[in-house]
């Protein structure tokens, strides 16, 4: 169905706190407006995450906030006026902190979860 | 340094997300009025409460577990093979406490509260924690700066047993309805001359799930961990709290008892909202609150330090 949104299918719910390290990793790869970086975080994750776009934005916000990533109003590519984010050096240090503590999350929920999810 | 945005500023990116969604939808080959009213229903729709309600519900067991992680954490370094540790970590950290202010705007529909735009939301940050917490305490002492802040609201809330149910409960400040001035459906929200009394206000969620939106709805009791609070008011759906998951009801904020416990203190994540005092700016807030909470984090450390 052509018109079914990504909320039709039965992909994961994004957790709390996620959204902020998917954000930031999707910016290594440099500057990027907030549909694309949506899209980037759906695409990569094999459309297995969902992102809800009216919450992607007070995420960006608070990103900017704290001062890890940085904006800019530039031209997308199809020639749209678009604010870019990207990482900042203190974002850059986050993102590996971070990065380390969700796979340690991820590598202790397997584990509590049972031998089948940490052999798969 | 962070600056504050316009609010035009924000809507122009919303707009300019929606165009660029658009236009992929159509590449895709989507007609363009149907893509454009798509790109909007994906931007909006989640938003829904009741989606967002549904959604929040069930990742809420593992923000729990996060928090109790940490929790466990933070325990563990208080042992005295640890203590070193601490003592280093902390000291570094002290240096590097950053405080944050956050236009609430951007948090908040815009049609959810009265006037959003003159609200900041506090937060801080050291640099091995990734989330820092205020407790009621500090909310008390943000209050007393009035020279610096006109109002200030805090809001932390709980998961508490309401008949069996889970219902998800705000403990706020009772300046909270009158700050925010969210819209009622019915009654009144809380105010000055609750303190001290059992009495609560519903928001449409709770108010449709518990009592399957009963017209006569006000002074009927809710049970909230085995208290009884006379409802005085239900709000309209735009309004839910200032939380990450959607409240169902409001009641007074716990009173902190000058002796209480640290412990119990640092488990309370208390949100906390303040309008600037007429002449103060967010610099002046900021090195005034860098400085508090510097001051905290001496303290906090001397009671681990004699445990040791």
């Amino acid at each position: 169905m052509k018109t079914r949104g990504p909320s039709g299918g039965d992909q994961i719910a994004l957790l709390q706190g996620t959204l902020d390290v998917l954000i930031l990793r999707t910016l290594v790869f440099g500057p990027q407006h907030g549909q694309g970086i949506a899209r980037a975080i759906e695409t990569t994750s094999g459309r297995e995450l969902l992102v809800d776009h009216g919450a992607l934005y007070p995420a960006l916000q608070r990103l900017e906030a704290l001062d890890w990533i940085k904006a800019k109003w530039g031209v997308s590519a199809n020639n749209r006026r678009a604010r870019f984010y990207s990482l900042t050096r203190a974002g850059r240090n986050q993102l590996v902190r971070q990065t380390s503590r969700w796979n340690r999350l991820a590598a202790a929920m397997a584990r509590v979860l049972g031998s089948d999810s940490a052999q798969g | 340094m962070f600056a504050r945005r316009t609010d035009k500023d924000f809507r122009t990116e919303v707009q300019s997300h929606l165009d660029l969604e658009a236009d992929r939808l159509v590449a895709e080959g989507m007609p363009p009025d149907e893509a454009r009213a798509e790109a909007r229903r994906r931007f909006g729709n989640v938003t829904t409460v009741e989606e967002r309600y549904y959604e929040t519900r069930r990742v809420m067991w593992l923000d729990h577990l996060w928090r109790d992680v940490r929790y466990a954490a933070r325990n563990l370094r208080r042992t005295p093979a640890f203590v070193v540790t601490t003592t280093l970590t902390l000291g570094i950290a002290i240096g590097l406490l950053t405080i944050a202010f956050a236009v609430v705007a951007g948090f908040l529909r815009p049609y959810a509260v009265r006037d959003p735009g003159g609200l900041y939301q506090i937060s801080w940050r050291a640099r091995d924690d990734g989330s820092g917490v205020f407790t009621w305490a500090d909310y008390d002492e943000f209050r007393r700066r009035s020279d610096l802040f006109s109002d200030v609201i805090g809001e932390d809330s709980h998961l508490v047993s309401s008949s069996t149910q889970p219902v998800l409960t705000s403990f706020v400040s009772l300046n909270y309805s009158d700050v925010l001035g969210p819209a009622m459906r019915l009654g009144r929200g809380l105010a000055q001359i609750d303190t001290g009394r059992d009495v609560g206000v519903l928001t449409d969620q709770a108010w449709e799930r518990l009592f399957h939106r009963d017209a006569a709805i006000l002074d009927r009791e809710i049970e909230l961990n085995g208290r009884m609070f006379r409802i005085v008011g239900v709000l309209t759906p735009e309004f839910s709290g200032l939380g990450g998951q959607p409240s169902d009801v409001f009641v007074e904020r716990p009173v902190v008892e000058p002796s209480g416990g640290a412990t119990q203190n640092a488990r309370a994540a208390t949100i906390v909202i303040a309008k600037l005092a007429p002449g103060a700016s967010v610099p002046q807030a900021e090195g005034a609150l860098a400085g508090y909470m510097r001051a905290r984090f001496d303290r906090d450390q001397a009671p681990a330090a004699s445990v040791a």
